[in-house]
């Protein structure tokens, strides 16, 4: 069986992230940049289905600018055997991802793709669900556990309230939850190796795909900030404050 | 500011300080942060947990310096030291303790690669890799004598104390090393001794490779050091102490061979020393937007503002020097001896002040063991004595830089 | 034209995010339609044909719609493509899931978790865990949304519109249902509740959990919540987790005891209306955002609280 993992490049999740003093786009200079932290857990759960002679491939893609291959290295140093980069400058939505995504997986035949389920920086939770939608696959997403058996991958899925778990017929596609596994450190020994192993590399032309932008986007703006209160000096004073100031308490 | 410029660095240095620092942030910062009573836990063996050098050994930390061959890792060999530098920096960053006994194990590796002979190498590193509590020392420091040996005087009065005879296809040891880093739990030590009397150190000082369960060798204390405290520094007693005659590495000229050690090393010292300013600064930095003192957070006081700035200023100083340093080692440039004292001399003392600023802005806190902050101050003041002295290592610049007169009037008495 | 709204439901009761969608796709256009898809769901369509502003329900009804798959019930919306302008359901998982696929059938870009609906084309959403939030302007001629739910009111009810059966053709079986494990409890829904009451790695165990915060969740009336790490560390099972990648939830009062405030955590609850926060560091971001905050134990904090409620 062979696997597909998209990964995305993405600010660290623990920086926080401010405008331009325009506030035109989002200040992104000198920022840590990251593997998308779904996408990490997609890429090791790849992994040890490869270390588990499951799979005998893991083929990593992302879509991005040269910087990406920086996002593939680290897979390949997770344990992925070899990388794509699609390479765009321009600001990409999960639309045309899914459809440059489709396009890869019509190329390179894989029996199952694994995505994070979402990016931490567009927050948008699309491209696995429309990827899988352009295929004609079925999808899983939200995954906290799968088990590959034969032509057909069980899944157990993250849903409001509790879990579910649906059998998908392969090829398929899977959208991967924080639950999943806890991915490993791209270590350093693997980090070196990593350096020889193969990253191709294409343009979304190639495939006869025009990366267009479906949303404009009018307006950027941070949230007016929360103040912080003030600190009470008691369990009973603060009850007393939410009966009789803010009026939660009946 | 504050770090390492990424433009700097190659790809693969990235991906091996993001490794690092995901490491650390995840497991040492926490361990530390959460159990600062461990540090005065009085039997050693316990102080550090097992899971944190298992957690080293996920992202390969432990044995930088065993070649690909024997299944160790490759560094690029132009920016090897640089490498060094960067990662032994991010580990310290969380805990000097634990960068301490990391980087004594890529140390001695580059010595064992270079002089130890094929079976030993096959013998050793196998064993070195397969367990994630295999330590190695370095075992120079004697009761009498450090300095001379950093100087050094070659002169036979200065000569090493240890003394080593061949008899019987054996190498017989004698004698007693202190201040070992490792020296409490490694499993194997790469131990000097004098060889010929009859000259100076620099011509008759040999290393030898003593495995810790030979005969003779005593493990005979942990010293209970001020800071680095997770790094278990030990002294060792040879009482007729025989290994077998290949365990011998390099024959009378071991001090200078082992050139190779010294210069990453004081580069590596410098570059863990960092690690503690720039965990100073990321404190203070943060201790000081958060804490109201007078109705206002602390950093809309300029007198604290002005320390930062000092702070920052010191750091990237230092960062520079690092930078010029390792690059100089790494190249083989001509004034690398001098640059690498240089380095390691200069992070001890900027470091040192920068701690005290970050003990200085934390107010009564910074004085608490709970905080964490007067960690930073005891870690940072070991970095002026570990791997020679302050006044020793400007003696070597400038020993370096005049070699003809500098110092001469300081020799030895007759 | 209109607007289809996806009903979200269990098959017997339809969920109050439903009437949430309904508010926000009223924005979009005033003519307004649910979709219930699913097996014997007549109760459910009943109960949506209720719902102000619903001008008509659409029921479609077949045993490959039971288990809400999403590959059968994508298809079923796309295929009805023709009759709308814009596509919305709740940002649930299940909305979360089918939508996007929607989206891609009818070859338009999705449009998540919209906090607000500015003009029929321009719709805002947060970013960066909550950071920034963008307005944007969809190009595509017809629209596919996602509602967060906690920033719309529930559309009240009124007296009943027309239920009208709707055709749906069966595909490949792409998927099939083996399981669904349903935690239960008897405390609210998490994200609907007035109140939430949410416990972080502070409240050390999942018997203290229990023990300390389950009874003034109870003395309230309100919902358990609790952070990742929490979760992760088994407390709780992970249905109770608060943040960006968990429910959002934006109650009257949230009061969150031995939770640091990482912003990820933050992101889930940040637009709750009133935050109270204990927690034993007073250096914890999470005093930050609280409009009341409490520097004290938990473990005896919480006991006092549940003790100084009238009702206690
Ligand atoms: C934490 C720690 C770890 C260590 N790890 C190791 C290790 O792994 N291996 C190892 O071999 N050693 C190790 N050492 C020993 C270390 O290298 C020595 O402590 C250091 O070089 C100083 O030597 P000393 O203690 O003998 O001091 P001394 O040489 O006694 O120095 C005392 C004072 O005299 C000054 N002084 C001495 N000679 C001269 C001179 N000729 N001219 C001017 N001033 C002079 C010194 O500058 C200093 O101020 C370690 C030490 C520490 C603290
Ligand atoms: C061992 C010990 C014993 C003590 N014993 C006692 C005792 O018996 N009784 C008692 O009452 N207290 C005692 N203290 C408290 C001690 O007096 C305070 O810790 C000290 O005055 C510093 O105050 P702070 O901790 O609030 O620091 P902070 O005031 O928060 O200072 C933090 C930093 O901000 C700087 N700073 C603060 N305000 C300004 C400003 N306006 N302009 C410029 N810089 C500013 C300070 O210089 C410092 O660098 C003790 C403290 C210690 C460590
Ligand atoms: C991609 C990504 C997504 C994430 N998504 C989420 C998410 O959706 N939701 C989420 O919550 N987190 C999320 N996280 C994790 C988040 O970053 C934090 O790690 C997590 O929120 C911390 O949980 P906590 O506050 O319970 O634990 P800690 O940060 O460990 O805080 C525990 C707190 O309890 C206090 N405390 C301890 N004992 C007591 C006591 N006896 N009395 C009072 N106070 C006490 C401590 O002072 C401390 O402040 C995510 C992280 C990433 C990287």
């Amino acid at each position: 069986m062979r696997i597909m993992v998209a990964v995305k490049r993405v600010v660290d999740p623990n920086v926080k992230v401010r405008l331009l003093a325009d506030g035109s786009g989002i200040d992104l200079t000198g920022l840590k940049m990251t593997m998308n932290p779904f996408d990490e857990i997609a890429v090791e759960e790849a992994v040890r289905l490869r270390e588990l002679a499951i799979a005998s491939e893991v083929l990593v893609v992302s879509i991005g600018p040269d910087k990406a291959t920086e996002t593939l290295r680290t897979a390949l140093a997770m344990g992925a055997d070899r990388g794509l980069l699609i390479k765009t400058d321009a600001p990409i939505e999960p639309l045309s991802v899914a459809k440059l995504l489709r396009a890869a997986a019509i190329e390179e035949k894989p029996d199952l793709i694994l995505l994070g389920k979402q990016a931490i920086d567009d927050d948008c939770n699309q491209t696995g669900q429309m990827l899988a939608a352009q295929l004609g696959w079925a999808q899983g997403t939200f995954a906290s556990n799968l088990a590959v058996e034969g032509d057909a991958v069980t899944v157990t899925r993250e849903v409001d309230g509790g879990s579910q778990t649906v059998r998908l017929v392969l090829p398929a596609v899977i959208t991967v939850d924080l639950r999943l596994n806890e991915p490993r450190y791209a270590s350093l020994p693997n980090i070196m190796k990593a350096k020889k192993k193969p990253i191709a590399e294409r343009q979304p032309a190639d495939y006869g795909i025009v990366v267009e932008q479906r949303l404009e986007i009018v307006r950027l703006e941070e949230p007016a900030g929360r103040l912080a209160g003030i600190k009470v000096g008691s369990a009973t004073e603060l009850v007393e404050r939410l009966r009789s100031e803010a009026g939660v308490l009946s | 500011m504050i770090y390492a410029d990424d433009g700097s660095l190659s790809q693969e240095q990235r991906l091996m300080r993001d490794s690092c620092r995901a490491f650390v942030d995840d497991a040492v910062t926490p361990f530390i942060r959460s159990n600062w009573q461990r540090e005065w836990d009085m039997s050693p063996g316990e102080r550090l947990p097992r899971s944190i050098l298992e957690g080293a050994e996920t992202i390969g930390v432990r044995t930088l310096g065993v070649p690909e061959a024997h299944g160790g890792v490759d560094l690029e060999h132009d920016t090897e030291v640089r490498t060094f530098a960067l990662i032994s920096e991010e580990i310290a960053r969380g805990d000097s303790g634990l960068a301490d006994k990391l980087v004594q194990n890529w140390k001695v590796s580059i010595l064992l690669r270079e002089f130890a002979p094929k079976h030993l190498q096959d013998k050793w590193f196998p064993r070195l890799l397969a367990d994630p509590q295999f330590l190695l020392a370095h075992c120079l420091t004697e009761p009498r004598g450090a300095s001379d040996r950093w100087l050094p005087y070659n002169v036979p009065e200065a000569a090493m104390h240890t003394k080593a005879v061949l008899k019987d296809g054996h190498w017989v040891i004698n004698g007693r090393k202190q201040f070992i880093s490792n020296g409490f739990d490694a499993s194997l030590y790469v131990v000097y001794a004098n060889t010929d009397t009859s000259v100076g150190m620099l011509q008759g000082t040999s290393s030898f490779l003593v495995p810790r369960d030979t005969p003779g060798l005593t493990v005979t204390k942990c010293n209970e050091t001020m800071g680095c405290r997770f790094m278990n520094n030990g002294e060792l007693v040879f009482e007729d102490c025989r290994v077998p005659a290949d365990h011998l590495l390099v024959q009378n000229t071991a001090l200078g061979s082992a050139g190779k050690y010294f210069r990453a090393g004081k580069i590596i010292q410098a570059a863990k020393n960092l690690g503690v300013g720039v965990a100073c600064f990321e404190r203070t930095a943060d201790y000081v937007q958060n804490y109201v003192q007078g109705g206002r957070i602390l950093i809309k006081h300029q007198a604290v503002a002005l320390r930062l700035a000092d702070m920052a200023t010191r750091i990237e100083a230092v960062r520079s020097l690092i930078e010029r340093a390792s690059r100089a080692v790494d190249e083989g440039h001509p004034d690398m001896d001098a640059l690498c004292n240089m380095a390691k001399v200069y992070a001890s003392e900027e470091i040192m002040k920068v701690a005290t600023h970050a003990l200085e802005l934390h107010g009564g806190n910074g004085a608490m063991l709970e905080f964490g902050i007067e960690k930073l101050f005891r870690d940072a003041a070991i970095f002026l004595h570990m791997d020679a002295t302050v006044d020793v290592s400007r003696m070597k610049i400038i020993k370096t830089m005049f070699p003809a007169t500098a110092g001469k009037y300081a020799g030895p008495e007759n | 034209m209109s607007v289809l709204v996806l009903a979200e439901h269990n098959g017997l009761v339809l969920d109050d995010a439903t009437a949430r969608a309904v508010t926000a796709a009223i924005l979009v256009d005033p003519d307004v339609h649910v979709l219930v898809a699913g097996r014997d769901c007549g109760a459910v369509a009943a109960r949506a044909a209720m719902l102000a502003g619903v001008a008509k329900v659409l029921i479609a009804d077949d045993g490959d719609l039971a288990d809400q798959l999403c590959e059968p019930l994508a298809g079923l919306i796309a295929g009805l493509g023709e009759r709308y302008d814009a596509f919305v359901a709740p940002a649930t998982t299940s909305g979360k899931s089918v939508m996007p696929r929607v989206a891609a059938l009818l070859d338009v870009m999705q449009i998540s978790d919209v906090i607000a609906v500015e003009a029929p084309d321009r719709f805002r959403r947060p970013i960066y865990a909550g950071n920034i939030i963008q307005t944007v302007r969809s190009r595509d001629s017809k629209k596919v949304l996602t509602i967060r739910t906690s920033a719309f009111s529930p559309a009240p009810s009124e007296h009943a519109k027309p239920i009208e059966p709707v055709n749906f053709q069966r595909g490949p079986h792409l998927s099939s249902f083996v399981a669904k494990v349903m935690a239960r409890s008897d405390r609210p829904e998490l994200t609907s509740a007035r109140i939430v009451v949410s416990g972080g790695r502070g409240l050390g165990s999942a018997e203290n959990f229990e023990a300390v915060l389950a009874p003034l969740a109870d003395a309230l009336g309100a919902a358990l919540g609790a952070s990742r790490a929490a979760v992760d560390a088994g407390f709780v099972s992970n249905d109770l987790q608060v943040g960006q990648t968990g429910k959002i939830v934006a109650p009257d009062l949230y009061i969150a005891c031995g939770i640091s405030g990482a912003i990820q955590h933050l992101a889930g609850m940040k637009d709750s209306k009133v935050i109270v926060a204990i927690n034993k560091d007073p250096e914890a971001p999470i005093f930050q955002v609280a409009d009341y905050g409490l520097v004290a134990d938990l473990f005896e904090a919480v006991p006092e609280i549940r003790a100084a409620m009238p009702a206690g």
